[in-house]
Protein backbone atom coordinates (compact mmCIF):
# COMPACT_ATOMS: atom_id res chain seq x y z
CA UNK A 1 0.00 0.00 0.00
CA UNK A 2 1.54 3.30 -0.81
CA UNK A 3 1.91 6.16 1.53
CA UNK A 4 -1.62 8.26 2.00
CA UNK A 5 -3.41 5.73 0.42
CA UNK A 6 -6.65 5.40 2.80
CA UNK A 7 -6.77 2.21 4.85
CA UNK A 8 -9.56 -0.78 4.73
CA UNK A 9 -10.38 1.26 8.84
CA UNK A 10 -10.01 4.47 7.18
CA UNK A 11 -12.80 3.89 4.24
CA UNK A 12 -14.96 2.19 6.15
CA UNK A 13 -14.65 5.49 8.10
CA UNK A 14 -15.69 7.50 5.69
CA UNK A 15 -18.47 5.57 4.32
CA UNK A 16 -20.10 5.61 8.04
CA UNK A 17 -19.81 9.17 8.29
CA UNK A 18 -21.50 9.38 5.07
CA UNK A 19 -24.17 7.21 5.76
CA UNK A 20 -24.86 8.77 8.82
CA UNK A 21 -25.55 12.13 6.72
CA UNK A 22 -28.19 9.77 4.74
CA UNK A 23 -26.35 8.98 1.56
CA UNK A 24 -28.28 5.21 1.17
CA UNK A 25 -24.71 4.66 -1.53
CA UNK A 26 -22.63 4.74 0.93
CA UNK A 27 -25.06 2.82 3.66
CA UNK A 28 -24.91 0.53 0.61
CA UNK A 29 -21.16 -0.15 0.20
CA UNK A 30 -21.21 -1.01 4.14
CA UNK A 31 -23.79 -3.94 3.23
CA UNK A 32 -21.63 -4.88 0.71
CA UNK A 33 -18.73 -4.84 2.96
CA UNK A 34 -20.44 -6.74 6.16
CA UNK A 35 -22.83 -9.37 4.83
CA UNK A 36 -20.59 -12.14 4.72
CA UNK A 37 -19.65 -11.69 7.97
CA UNK A 38 -23.11 -11.11 8.91
CA UNK A 39 -24.93 -14.18 7.22
CA UNK A 40 -22.07 -16.07 9.35
CA UNK A 41 -23.10 -14.77 12.24
CA UNK A 42 -26.46 -14.90 12.03
CA UNK A 43 -26.23 -18.77 11.24
CA UNK A 44 -24.48 -19.63 14.06
CA UNK A 45 -27.26 -18.94 15.63
CA UNK A 46 -30.30 -19.61 13.84
CA UNK A 47 -31.30 -23.48 12.54
CA UNK A 48 -32.00 -22.50 9.01
CA UNK A 49 -30.28 -20.59 6.06
CA UNK A 50 -33.77 -18.61 5.94
CA UNK A 51 -33.91 -17.30 9.08
CA UNK A 52 -30.04 -16.83 8.73
CA UNK A 53 -30.64 -14.26 5.81
CA UNK A 54 -33.99 -12.76 7.95
CA UNK A 55 -31.67 -12.10 10.78
CA UNK A 56 -29.21 -10.63 8.73
CA UNK A 57 -32.00 -8.17 6.63
CA UNK A 58 -33.40 -7.24 10.40
CA UNK A 59 -30.23 -6.69 11.92
CA UNK A 60 -29.10 -4.45 9.00
CA UNK A 61 -32.20 -2.57 9.62
CA UNK A 62 -32.13 -2.40 12.79
CA UNK A 63 -28.22 -1.03 12.28
CA UNK A 64 -29.49 1.85 9.94
CA UNK A 65 -32.15 3.00 12.36
CA UNK A 66 -29.81 3.75 14.82
CA UNK A 67 -26.23 4.62 12.70
CA UNK A 68 -26.87 8.09 14.63
CA UNK A 69 -25.98 6.82 17.59
CA UNK A 70 -23.36 5.23 16.58
CA UNK A 71 -19.62 6.82 17.27
CA UNK A 72 -17.50 6.51 13.87
CA UNK A 73 -14.25 6.20 15.59
CA UNK A 74 -15.56 2.45 17.32
CA UNK A 75 -15.19 -0.93 14.97
CA UNK A 76 -18.57 -0.90 13.18
CA UNK A 77 -18.10 -4.63 12.08
CA UNK A 78 -18.25 -5.49 15.98
CA UNK A 79 -21.54 -3.03 16.67
CA UNK A 80 -23.09 -4.49 13.51
CA UNK A 81 -22.41 -8.22 14.43
CA UNK A 82 -23.68 -7.60 17.99
CA UNK A 83 -26.70 -6.11 16.38
CA UNK A 84 -27.17 -9.30 13.76
CA UNK A 85 -26.55 -11.53 16.85
CA UNK A 86 -29.54 -9.58 18.42
CA UNK A 87 -31.97 -9.86 15.92
CA UNK A 88 -30.99 -13.74 15.29
CA UNK A 89 -31.68 -14.25 18.70
CA UNK A 90 -34.71 -12.91 18.62
CA UNK A 91 -35.98 -15.04 15.53
CA UNK A 92 -34.55 -17.98 17.42
CA UNK A 93 -36.78 -17.21 20.45
CA UNK A 94 -39.83 -16.46 18.15
CA UNK A 95 -39.15 -20.17 16.59
CA UNK A 96 -38.64 -22.12 20.15
CA UNK A 97 -40.41 -25.10 18.52
CA UNK A 98 -37.91 -27.45 16.10
CA UNK A 99 -39.09 -30.03 13.73
CA UNK A 100 -36.06 -31.80 13.57
CA UNK A 101 -37.27 -33.13 9.70
CA UNK A 102 -38.03 -29.64 8.27
CA UNK A 103 -34.21 -28.90 9.62
CA UNK A 104 -32.70 -32.14 7.68
CA UNK A 105 -34.40 -30.67 4.80
CA UNK A 106 -33.50 -27.35 5.20
CA UNK A 107 -29.89 -28.39 5.48
CA UNK A 108 -30.10 -30.31 1.55
CA UNK A 109 -29.20 -26.89 0.17
CA UNK A 110 -27.58 -26.31 -2.74
CA UNK A 111 -24.74 -24.19 -0.92
CA UNK A 112 -23.71 -27.74 0.92
CA UNK A 113 -21.09 -29.77 -0.34
CA UNK A 114 -22.56 -33.11 -1.65
CA UNK A 115 -19.29 -34.99 -1.48
CA UNK A 116 -20.50 -35.30 2.70
CA UNK A 117 -21.33 -38.20 4.18
CA UNK A 118 -25.07 -37.64 4.35
CA UNK A 119 -24.80 -39.74 7.53
CA UNK A 120 -22.57 -37.92 9.46
CA UNK A 121 -24.01 -34.76 8.73
CA UNK A 122 -27.60 -35.55 9.51
CA UNK A 123 -26.36 -37.09 12.79
CA UNK A 124 -24.26 -34.06 13.71
CA UNK A 125 -26.88 -32.09 12.64
CA UNK A 126 -29.19 -33.60 15.15
CA UNK A 127 -26.51 -33.05 18.10
CA UNK A 128 -26.22 -29.66 16.96
CA UNK A 129 -29.92 -29.66 17.58
CA UNK A 130 -29.63 -31.12 20.71
CA UNK A 131 -26.89 -28.35 22.51
CA UNK A 132 -28.66 -25.09 23.85
CA UNK A 133 -28.68 -22.63 21.22
CA UNK A 134 -26.03 -20.50 22.70
CA UNK A 135 -23.63 -23.31 23.21
CA UNK A 136 -24.06 -24.01 19.35
CA UNK A 137 -23.82 -20.18 18.36
CA UNK A 138 -20.29 -20.36 20.67
CA UNK A 139 -18.90 -23.73 18.43
CA UNK A 140 -19.72 -22.33 15.42
CA UNK A 141 -18.62 -18.88 15.90
CA UNK A 142 -15.12 -20.25 17.12
CA UNK A 143 -14.80 -23.68 14.99
CA UNK A 144 -16.09 -22.30 11.71
CA UNK A 145 -15.59 -18.44 11.75
CA UNK A 146 -12.74 -18.53 14.15
CA UNK A 147 -13.78 -15.71 16.28
CA UNK A 148 -11.91 -15.40 19.77
CA UNK A 149 -13.56 -16.57 22.85
CA UNK A 150 -13.77 -12.70 23.94
CA UNK A 151 -15.35 -11.94 20.81
CA UNK A 152 -18.17 -14.45 20.99
CA UNK A 153 -18.62 -12.97 24.22
CA UNK A 154 -18.93 -9.06 23.66
CA UNK A 155 -21.28 -10.25 20.23
CA UNK A 156 -23.76 -13.01 22.78
CA UNK A 157 -23.78 -10.75 25.83
CA UNK A 158 -22.03 -13.53 27.99
CA UNK A 159 -18.52 -13.21 29.85
CA UNK A 160 -15.53 -14.54 28.37
CA UNK A 161 -15.56 -17.36 30.68
CA UNK A 162 -19.12 -18.84 29.70
CA UNK A 163 -17.86 -18.53 26.02
CA UNK A 164 -15.03 -20.81 26.87
CA UNK A 165 -16.98 -23.53 28.94
CA UNK A 166 -19.85 -23.78 26.30
CA UNK A 167 -17.30 -24.05 23.52
CA UNK A 168 -15.79 -27.24 25.64
CA UNK A 169 -19.22 -28.34 26.51
CA UNK A 170 -20.45 -28.10 22.83
CA UNK A 171 -17.18 -30.27 21.69
CA UNK A 172 -17.75 -33.30 23.77
CA UNK A 173 -21.20 -33.08 23.11
CA UNK A 174 -20.86 -33.46 19.37
CA UNK A 175 -17.96 -35.90 19.68
CA UNK A 176 -20.09 -38.56 21.69
CA UNK A 177 -22.46 -37.96 18.78
CA UNK A 178 -19.80 -38.95 16.31
CA UNK A 179 -18.94 -41.61 18.65
CA UNK A 180 -22.78 -43.47 17.91
CA UNK A 181 -22.17 -42.85 14.30
CA UNK A 182 -18.81 -45.32 15.03
CA UNK A 183 -21.21 -47.84 17.06
CA UNK A 184 -23.69 -48.44 13.91
CA UNK A 185 -21.18 -47.92 10.97
CA UNK B 1 -10.08 -37.14 22.82
CA UNK B 2 -10.08 -39.11 20.07
CA UNK B 3 -12.97 -41.56 19.14
CA UNK B 4 -12.07 -44.68 17.18
CA UNK B 5 -14.21 -44.47 13.70
CA UNK B 6 -15.73 -48.05 12.62
CA UNK B 7 -13.30 -48.65 9.77
CA UNK B 8 -10.19 -47.89 12.10
CA UNK B 9 -9.70 -44.11 11.59
CA UNK B 10 -10.19 -42.22 14.39
CA UNK B 11 -12.38 -38.54 14.78
CA UNK B 12 -11.35 -35.76 16.54
CA UNK B 13 -11.92 -31.96 17.07
CA UNK B 14 -10.57 -31.17 12.99
CA UNK B 15 -13.29 -33.85 11.70
CA UNK B 16 -16.11 -32.17 13.67
CA UNK B 17 -14.76 -29.26 12.78
CA UNK B 18 -14.72 -30.18 9.27
CA UNK B 19 -17.92 -31.22 8.85
CA UNK B 20 -19.35 -27.75 10.83
CA UNK B 21 -17.56 -25.95 8.44
CA UNK B 22 -19.49 -27.81 5.75
CA UNK B 23 -23.19 -27.28 6.67
CA UNK B 24 -22.27 -23.66 8.29
CA UNK B 25 -20.72 -22.66 4.70
CA UNK B 26 -21.91 -19.72 3.50
CA UNK B 27 -23.08 -19.34 -0.11
CA UNK B 28 -20.11 -18.39 -2.28
CA UNK B 29 -22.24 -17.33 -5.56
CA UNK B 30 -21.75 -13.96 -6.16
CA UNK B 31 -25.36 -13.11 -7.33
CA UNK B 32 -26.56 -14.51 -4.17
CA UNK B 33 -25.16 -11.53 -2.51
CA UNK B 34 -26.21 -9.56 -4.85
CA UNK B 35 -29.36 -10.22 -4.25
CA UNK B 36 -29.42 -10.22 -0.53
CA UNK B 37 -27.98 -6.21 -0.81
CA UNK B 38 -30.63 -5.29 -3.08
CA UNK B 39 -33.05 -7.24 -0.86
CA UNK B 40 -31.74 -4.77 2.64
CA UNK B 41 -31.22 -2.02 0.12
CA UNK B 42 -35.11 -2.29 -0.34
CA UNK B 43 -36.17 -2.26 2.87
CA UNK B 44 -34.14 0.11 4.37
CA UNK B 45 -35.57 2.60 1.39
CA UNK B 46 -38.51 2.06 2.92
CA UNK B 47 -37.58 3.89 6.14
CA UNK B 48 -38.54 7.32 6.71
CA UNK B 49 -35.80 9.98 5.77
CA UNK B 50 -34.19 11.26 9.07
CA UNK B 51 -34.70 13.99 10.90
CA UNK B 52 -32.12 17.50 10.30
CA UNK B 53 -31.25 16.46 14.35
CA UNK B 54 -30.35 12.57 13.47
CA UNK B 55 -27.66 13.55 11.13
CA UNK B 56 -25.85 15.11 14.11
CA UNK B 57 -23.54 11.80 15.94
CA UNK B 58 -24.58 11.01 19.84
CA UNK B 59 -22.38 13.99 22.08
CA UNK B 60 -23.17 16.23 19.26
CA UNK B 61 -26.98 15.75 19.31
CA UNK B 62 -26.66 15.76 23.28
CA UNK B 63 -25.10 19.33 22.88
CA UNK B 64 -27.78 20.43 20.58
CA UNK B 65 -30.67 19.18 23.05
CA UNK B 66 -28.43 20.89 26.34
CA UNK B 67 -27.91 24.25 24.15
CA UNK B 68 -32.05 24.62 23.18
CA UNK B 69 -33.16 23.82 26.34
CA UNK B 70 -30.33 26.61 27.71
CA UNK B 71 -31.99 29.16 25.30
CA UNK B 72 -35.33 28.33 26.28
CA UNK B 73 -34.70 28.59 29.94
CA UNK B 74 -32.76 31.87 28.68
CA UNK B 75 -36.02 32.80 27.44
CA UNK B 76 -38.09 32.21 30.31
CA UNK B 77 -35.90 33.74 32.61
CA UNK B 78 -35.98 37.24 30.86
CA UNK B 79 -39.66 37.17 29.92
CA UNK B 80 -39.90 36.72 33.89
CA UNK B 81 -37.64 39.47 34.62
CA UNK B 82 -39.31 41.96 32.47
CA UNK B 83 -42.77 41.48 34.36
CA UNK B 84 -41.74 41.61 37.46
CA UNK B 85 -40.08 45.14 35.98
CA UNK B 86 -43.11 46.16 34.48
CA UNK B 87 -45.20 45.38 37.47
CA UNK B 88 -42.66 46.86 39.85
CA UNK B 89 -42.68 50.44 37.44
CA UNK B 90 -46.44 50.36 37.54
CA UNK B 91 -46.82 50.20 41.36
CA UNK B 92 -44.20 52.99 41.86
CA UNK B 93 -46.33 54.99 39.52
CA UNK B 94 -49.47 53.94 41.20
CA UNK B 95 -48.55 54.97 44.48
CA UNK B 96 -46.60 57.97 44.26
CA UNK B 97 -49.65 59.16 42.21
CA UNK B 98 -51.59 58.55 45.74
CA UNK B 99 -48.73 59.87 47.72
CA UNK B 100 -47.91 63.10 46.02
CA UNK B 101 -51.21 65.66 46.73
CA UNK B 102 -50.56 64.34 50.28
CA UNK B 103 -47.12 65.46 50.63
CA UNK B 104 -47.82 68.49 48.54
CA UNK B 105 -50.65 69.32 51.17
CA UNK B 106 -48.61 68.85 54.20
CA UNK B 107 -45.85 71.16 52.65
CA UNK B 108 -47.70 73.98 51.70
CA UNK B 109 -49.44 73.42 54.82
CA UNK B 110 -46.07 74.03 56.53
CA UNK B 111 -44.78 76.63 54.46
CA UNK B 112 -48.14 79.10 54.92
CA UNK B 113 -47.92 78.38 58.78
CA UNK B 114 -44.47 79.85 58.71
CA UNK B 115 -45.48 82.47 56.54
CA UNK B 116 -48.21 83.09 59.26
CA UNK B 117 -45.81 83.06 61.62
CA UNK B 118 -43.43 85.56 60.37
CA UNK B 119 -46.55 88.16 59.61
CA UNK B 120 -47.27 88.15 63.27
CA UNK B 121 -43.66 88.48 64.21
CA UNK B 122 -43.46 91.96 62.39
CA UNK B 123 -47.06 93.16 63.34
CA UNK B 124 -46.18 92.63 67.20
CA UNK B 125 -42.48 94.04 67.02
CA UNK B 126 -42.29 97.03 65.42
Amino acid sequence: MSVGEPTDREREHALVVAAQRGENEAFASLVRLHQRRAYAVARSIVLTHEDAEDAVQEGFLHAYRALHRFLPDQAFGAWLHRIVANAALDITRRKKVRDADTLSDTLASPFRDPAESDELRRRLTRALDTLGERQRSVIVLHDVEGYKHAEIGRMLGIPEGTARSDLHHARARLRLALSAIRSEL
Amino acid sequence: MKIERGNGREYNDEDVQQVLRNLYRAPADESYWGALERRIMAVVATEKPSEWWSHFPGWSRLGLTAAAAAVVLMAIATWHTQAAEQRYAYERLIESTSEMPLLTESLSGEVSVRREATLRYLITHD
